[in-house]
């Protein structure tokens, strides 16, 4: 009878332990849970829950005195965690009024816990197998989920390293991209005022230029047809000499107008 | 008799226009201008069958003159005549649909009787 009443008492033990486990968010709130509960589960001396994960080790112990975690690689092991860890079966081991007892739980993929305990003469050597098991495993399933919120949160910030990495490039080809902008609309600029330069030289060329030549090349004409009597070897000379100048200044403005056609749009 | 305008700011200009028009035409009545806007502001009055019209001219030049005309809708014929041999006053003047003859000077007389006879 008192022996069931026990087994209640360590079951509800558990359920508290387990259902506040739950919310832990943190390592260090689950040492706190640890050390607020596991007096309730077991008698003990010190009780380390250790996991191990592709060489990383994170380590809750709980101790009379006090209470730590640690982290590191397999070095932190003790040897008698590392002997536990080798064979993968329950050990007890007693050193002068110490026994120490261990048991190694498996994931299906990812670390392993180490769950070990020890008790001195005086403490019961008696344990709950039961509760025992329970509590390893509740444990190794949020060790399991610390990892991969560690795993995610380095992702995270690698992620957010590389988008900083992008944004502070985006921010070099938008000052680039601005500065090219109004290069090209300085150009432009220049352009258009060069072409209306032009426009103006080949207007001066077109009109001005050939205005007077052209009178004097009518009123030949209008000479000519007239037939005066005199002067007409004077005249002929004349027109030939107009006529030269008439074709090269043609040929300056065709010039022109032909290297220029495609900026004068 | 046909009518025709000169229009052009050079005076030496509409003197050897008007001389060639009457030796090789001599039917036209000839009215001749050195200032174009009186000249367009004649146009109603005058009624001419055809404009010989200079382009290179101060405060209201050709363009200028044929814009008026065909905001003002005159149909008008106008032969443009002048000492520019540059491709782009020949293109803009496909925009104006009076122009029958764009001259270049110095010009032949045939060129003058022809664009009359075409009137």
């Amino acid at each position: 009878m008192a022996n069931n009443t026990n087994i209640r008492l360590a079951f509800e033990a558990y359920a508290r332990f387990s259902s506040k486990l739950m919310a832990c968010i943190s390592h260090a709130e689950m040492q706190k849970l640890l050390a607020q509960h596991i007096k309730y589960l077991f008698n003990y001396k010190m009780v380390r829950a250790t996991y191990v994960d592709a060489g990383s080790v994170t380590c809750q112990q709980i101790g009379k005195e006090y209470n730590q975690i640690v982290k590191g690689c397999a070095q932190i092991l003790t040897a008698f965690e590392q002997r536990v860890l080798r064979d993968g079966i329950p050990r007890e081991e007693k050193l002068n009024n110490e026994t120490l007892r261990g048991w190694v739980f498996n994931s299906a993929d990812q670390g392993v816990l180490i769950f070990s305990i020890s008790t001195t003469e005086n403490q019961s050597s008696h344990l709950n197998q039961s509760i025992l098991k329970l509590i390893s495993e509740s444990l190794l399933s949020k060790f399991i989920q610390f990892t991969l919120y560690e795993a995610l949160d380095s992702k995270n910030e690698k992620l957010n390293h590389a988008l900083k990495a992008v944004q502070c490039k985006n921010e070099e080809i938008s000052a680039l991209v601005s500065f090219q902008r109004l290069e090209i609309a300085k150009k432009t600029r220049d352009i258009r005022s060069k072409n209306q330069e032009l426009r103006k030289i080949i207007r001066l060329n077109a009109h001005e230029v050939r205005e007077p030549l052209s009178r004097i090349m009518g009123l030949i004409n209008l000479i000519k047809q007239s037939k005066p009597q005199l002067g007409i070897q004077e005249l002929l000379l004349l027109e030939e000499a107009s006529h030269d100048l008439d074709a090269v200044l043609r040929q300056v403005i065709q010039h022109t107008e032909t290297k220029l056609k495609p900026q004068l749009r | 008799m046909k009518k025709i305008m000169l229009v052009d700011d050079k005076e030496m200009s509409n003197f050897i226009m008007r001389k060639f028009l009457e030796m090789n035409a001599p039917d036209c009545e000839i009215y001749d201008f050195t200032d174009p806007e009186g000249a367009y502001h004649k146009i109603d009055s005058i009624n001419p069958d055809l404009i010989f019209l200079d382009l290179n001219m101060p405060i209201m030049d050709g363009w200028d003159f044929l814009q008026q005309m065909a905001d003002e809708k005159k149909a008008n014929k106008v032969a443009i005549v002048t000492s520019s041999t540059s491709e782009n006053d020949k293109n803009e003047s496909l925009n104006y649909n009076n122009i029958v003859q764009f001259i270049i000077k110095p010009f032949a007389a045939e060129e003058l009787v022809n664009v009359i006879d075409r009137v």
